[in-house]
């Protein structure tokens, strides 16, 4: 597995990015892993979309916004968590790197957004993408 | 007080670096503790997870729980606990929905369970 956008994300989180900054580098992590998703794809991107809206403007609007989209994926997340495989199985990497995205816009839980990267990145691999270049673009 | 943070979860460390076995934190008085910090340490091509949640006790006290072959499912619940936001299972939103005043943090207190899966209980 490619650990370099985790690990990149991690130590930024440890220089001290803000939040905003890791949210933002989360979504585009998820974005660029957005062709693995077979279904529920409409759900991630309105995370993904709630997620850079929230980025750029923290208001509760957007918090609220990204907070839906988490919601609309949440089921889903449930679903996979009680062992379903109602659902393509490829797709949970993704669907869930999207979820904890959504969840990220929750005030303080900027590790949320470190997980999200985490799991896009096993996505990554499969997708034979290279997220650490997306995401260190963030923090130019 | 019984802890929860069981689920499978345990297998732990305490004092931020060191981690114990599972008999040792099976071994530790019931605390109660903020989750703090929920990571993936290692993500395996089988899909399978090594998660690490780190706590804070009340006592001040960090206590780091590390899991190895973990399940998407130990991971959502994780994330439950990390953000206060607990939709999954209806008894375990009951009681935390009891003993969430200070939100958004929660206090951990059992005994918890998810159907199907035993509690740990000291």
């Amino acid at each position: 597995m490619n650990t370099d956008a985790a690990t990149i994300m991690q130590q930024a989180a440890t220089r001290g990015a803000s939040q905003r900054n890791l949210v933002r580098a989360a979504a585009a992590a998820v974005r660029a892993v957005l062709p693995a998703v077979k279904t529920r794809g409409y759900f991630v991107r309105k995370a993904i979309s709630a997620a850079e809206c929230w980025a750029k403007d923290p208001c509760e609007l957007n918090q609220r916004a990204a907070q839906w989209a988490g919601l609309s994926l949440r089921w889903r997340v449930m679903w996979v968590s009680a062992g379903s495989r109602k659902y393509d199985p490829r797709d949970d990497l993704v669907v869930f790197a999207a979820y904890f995205l959504a969840v990220s816009t929750h005030n303080g839980a900027a590790d949320m957004a470190i997980l999200a990267v985490t799991l896009a990145n096993g996505a990554a691999a499969r997708l034979d993408v290279d997220l650490a270049p997306i995401v260190t673009a963030q923090f130019l | 007080m019984k802890y929860l943070l069981g689920l499978g979860l345990l297998s732990l460390a305490c004092g931020a670096a060191h981690p114990l076995s599972t008999a040792e934190v099976k071994s530790l008085p019931p605390f109660q503790a903020t989750v703090v910090a929920v990571m993936i340490r290692d993500l395996h091509h089988s899909g399978s997870l090594t998660i690490r949640i780190e706590l804070r006790r009340d006592d001040g006290l960090t206590v780091v729980i590390e899991e190895p072959k973990a399940t998407f499912r130990q991971l959502a619940f994780a994330s439950c606990l990390r953000t206060n936001r607990v939709y999954w299972w209806p008894q375990v939103f009951a009681d935390f929905a009891r003993k969430s005043a200070q939100r958004p943090q929660y206090k951990i207190q059992g005994p918890l369970s998810i159907p199907g899966q035993p509690s740990h209980e000291h």
